[in-house]
């Protein structure tokens, strides 16, 4: 099942809040682990197989782990550890990176192996690096290894961040998972957050995503250089809103379970530069990967060569954890080039540029870098290239004089909306505004902010049921991942 | 304050719920009338059903079709997509004066199989050499380009003319964009919220047709159209369930011959039924829709014509009942029998296919023409 979805909002929601509600403390997990299995049955009634599989070794090998911890047999410890890690691996590579491997032989060697053409698993990548994080976890002594099966299979299942992240780690809701408690402001403040994400995702990305729909699913060689980067922009917005919005409901969703899940974006197209980008993008992926396999690898600690050779690998393998394709792997080693880049010397340097400068730069880069995550194959890819730069390409032609003249408003609406000027805002209004009215209506400044807020949510809430019940064009995109 | 927060939780989850439990408790409805389609329908439970999770798209698929109130959301979707400037909406160019377009870009035309098609009806030509022709009414928005959106992306009329000027030899090419052009000049040749002509829109194809077979064309007037409803939402309408849209108003023409109607075998409901301006497709209000093969008999004189047509022929067909004696109608998408046979059957005088545009220029049953 999909966030943006009539079933999800009106069906599986609804029952799963009251019966969360009226569910004594004690049996919270259970629902909630029996209520996730049901959330991802209804789009992958096999492959939950997998994931029980998954919880139940990490389970054992969590238990197993502390076991010899108590033993004080540290070599038994250590097996453990690799048999998980290799475990999880083991499953996510034969499910994800199979066929690409076995097409690249193919092509390669002129042979004729058969595909496995499985469908991926949704949120595999996203659940193999949680139990991932557990086990490596228990391992350093970082947090305890979980008794209770049911509340470490509602870790690993819990529907809200399942298929789309954040990314949680164990450490991250340890003590939540045994204590929370449903707080009425929390509650209010998660459902309003579930609301944004769900109108960040059903208006602003689907809307923008038919643009780049249309636009890349066209003739490439008759894209004018206009058309192109409206392309380019589009799909930069539908990644960035699609994205967040599943982050903001998932988040949201928690908080109204009592949890807190961590941020995973902070405004990352306000950035200037690349490394900044990767501090604001995906936070707990980028977290993950720093955590579980650049400092392991020995991060900066072991000369600069070496430094340079792990941020590859770290690259390398963050491109190819967002789908079994080249492409990915050359939007990862893209990163690599520009990170390094920016370590190495441009940082530095960029600290006299003028401020728009530095903004173009970042933007130039971010988009270019959607480029190529976007289009799969490399034909295709420089083909855009081509029309994006104008090379044997018109600068403008009709149909881009209509796409601009009709998502032209839409693009302005996004182009804010990804930043922060809107909270500045209204925070300025808050403060100012609503400063220079008589003290009774000052007075009730939170009050008044509270229902205008409130009706603001509802208001979203509407359109985006009004989009789905029409059911205009909703992609899930993280089907790769 | 905290009453504030008890207030926001009690709307937010009450939304939600209420629409939820309505649609659990509520009959489903089969058909939407504004849409024009049946409805998703619950499907029923079964294991197989739900591990192959075709149980849960049909029930997404329902749950979606039967949301309450349905086409007031999707009227509110129009209004806000139209709100961000939108221009088109589900493949509908959003037009000047209330129009609304089917969007046909060049690249949707399907050019391989428009110049197949043609070859379809040469072949028919060269059966019926000299008596044979084809008529293809351009789409609305070619002929209103001025009501389209700025440089919104069409294809081209006179492209397609060309083509079929290219392909077409024994077979007479009736270009009627002329006559569509003057016609406009008059009145109102399409409809604003469907993809068909008006009547005024038909008498021009009945003009041109006249000049081609060597009949006389007789005067608008003769045929005294008369309002049959002003309450006409048509196709294009459905697709965008715009609060907005403005009726057409639908015209037919009255001082026609008495005639006998035999749809599909049986005897039909005349020219025009009545019964269809209660329902919202009123277009089928022209012959009561569209049938496989469709006689017509007036009995006014003994000459014969033989129509292969899609649903644009039924408002332009009264014209015609005064130069022949017979019609036989046929649509190729619903007709199961051979062409050949009824060409042999006995002989003609006119053949004519009749058809929209890009509608030709998509059809997959030409090749019946051949069989």
């Amino acid at each position: 099942m999909v966030f943006s979805s009539l079933t999800f909002l009106c069906a599986f929601l609804p029952v799963v809040l009251a019966l969360y509600l009226i569910c004594p403390k004690s049996l919270r997990n259970l629902l909630l682990a029996a209520v996730s299995l049901v959330f991802y049955a209804w789009g992958e009634p096999v492959y939950i197989f997998i994931m029980l599989f998954s919880t139940v070794f990490d389970y054992i090998n969590g238990r197993m782990i502390e076991y010899f911890e108590h033993q004080n047999k540290q070599q038994y410890k250590k097996y453990f550890l690799i048999l998980s890690v290799i475990g999880n691996l083991g499953i996510l590579f034969f499910f994800k990176y199979t066929d690409m491997l076995l097409s690249s032989w193919n092509r390669l060697t002129d042979s004729n192996i058969a595909l496995l053409e499985l469908a991926l698993p949704i949120g595999i990548s996203f659940y193999t690096f949680q139990t991932m994080s557990y086990t490596i976890d228990v391992y350093r002594g970082i947090v305890k290894a979980q008794h209770n099966i049911i509340s470490f299979a509602m870790y690993v299942c819990m529907f809200p961040q399942l298929i789309a992240g954040p990314i949680v780690r164990y450490q991250d809701i340890e003590n939540q998972i045994q204590d929370r408690k449903i707080v009425e402001t929390e509650w209010v403040q998660g459902m309003r957050r579930f609301f944004i994400g769900l109108g960040k995702k059903v208006i602003f990305a689907n809307q923008i995503g038919c643009v780049w729909q249309e636009i890349s699913g066209g003739n490439l060689d008759e894209l004018s250089v206009a058309g192109a980067w409206l392309g380019a922009f589009a799909y930069t917005f539908q990644i960035y809103f699609d994205f967040s919005g599943y982050s903001d409901m998932a988040i949201g969703l928690g908080q109204m379970f009592g949890f807190s899940f961590p941020e995973n974006f902070c405004y990352p197209y306000e950035s200037m530069n690349i490394t900044e980008f990767w501090r604001r993008w995906h936070i707990t992926l980028g977290r993950w990967f720093r955590e579980y396999v650049y400092i392991p690898l020995g991060g900066n600690r072991k000369g600069l060569k070496r430094q340079i050779l792990n941020l590859l690998i770290v690259w390398l393998l963050t491109g190819l954890w967002h789908g079994a394709s080249w492409n990915f792997a050359l939007w990862g080693l893209y990163y690599f080039v520009l990170l390094f880049i920016e370590k190495v010397f441009l940082l530095k340097k960029m600290e006299q540029w003028p401020l728009f400068l530095r903004h173009i730069y970042g933007k130039f880069f971010i988009i270019i870098g959607w480029v190529i995550f976007a289009l799969e194959d490399f034909a295709a890819i420089g083909g855009y290239f081509k029309a994006l730069f104008g090379i044997r390409h018109t600068l403008v032609n009709e149909t881009a004089f209509y796409q601009w003249s009709s998502y032209g408003v839409l693009m302005v609406i996004l182009l804010f909306a990804s930043t922060r000027i809107p909270i500045r805002c209204v925070r300025w209004i808050k403060e100012f505004v609503m400063g220079k009215l008589p003290e009774a209506i000052r007075k009730r400044t939170s009050v008044i902010a509270f229902i205008v807020y409130g009706f603001y949510t509802i208001c979203i809430l509407f359109i985006s049921l009004s989009l789905l019940v029409k059911g205009s064009y909703n992609p899930f995109l993280y089907f790769r991942f | 304050m905290k009453k504030y927060y008890y207030i926001y939780m009690a709307i937010s989850f009450g939304i939600l719920a209420f629409f939820g439990v309505h649609s659990a408790v509520s009959v489903p409805e089969t058909y939407s009338e504004s849409e024009n389609r049946y409805l998703e329908k619950y499907p029923s439970i079964s294991l197989p059903k739900i591990v192959s999770g075709e149980f849960q798209e049909k029930f997404e698929l329902a749950f979606s079709d039967q949301f309450i109130e349905r086409d007031n959301w999707i009227k509110l979707s129009t209004c806000v997509e139209k709100m961000l400037g939108y221009q088109e909406i589900s493949d509908v160019y959003l037009g000047k004066e209330h129009y609304y377009f089917a969007r046909n870009t060049q690249e949707m035309i399907d050019q391989k199989q428009y110049s197949k098609n043609l070859h379809y009806v040469e072949h028919l030509g060269t059966l019926a050499a000299g008596k044979t022709s084809l008529m293809l009414v351009p789409s609305p928005a070619t002929v209103l380009s001025d009501k389209l959106p700025e440089h919104a992306p069409y294809y081209d009329a006179a492209d397609m003319y060309r083509m079929a000027d290219i392909l077409l030899e024994s077979t007479g090419n009736i270009n009627i964009r002329s006559e569509l052009a003057t016609a406009k000049k008059e009145g109102q040749v399409y409809f604003k919220t469907d993809h068909h002509w008006t009547l005024r829109g038909a008498y021009a194809g009945y003009c041109a047709f006249c000049k081609s077979a060597q009949l006389e064309a007789k005067d608008y007037a003769y045929f005294k159209p008369k309002k049959v409803t002003k309450d006409f939402y048509g196709t294009m309408y459905s697709r965008v369930l715009d609060a907005n849209a403005v009726p057409d108003v639908m015209y037919a023409a009255q001082n026609i011959p008495q005639a006998e109607v035999e749809s599909d075998g049986k005897k039909g409901q005349g020219v025009y039924d009545v019964q269809k301006l209660k329902q919202k497709d009123k277009y089928a209000y022209f012959f009561g829709g569209n049938y496989g093969e469709m006689r017509i008999r007036t009995g006014k004189n003994q000459k014969n014509l033989l129509l292969f047509k899609d649903s644009f022929a039924n408002s332009f067909l009264p014209f015609l009942l005064e130069d022949y004696g017979e019609i036989t109608v046929i649509d190729l998408r619903y007709y199961r029998n051979s062409v050949q046979k009824l060409l042999q059957e006995k002989s003609y005088d006119q053949i004519l296919v009749l058809y929209e545009m890009s509608n030709f220029a998509q059809e997959k049953n030409l090749y019946k023409l051949i069989y």
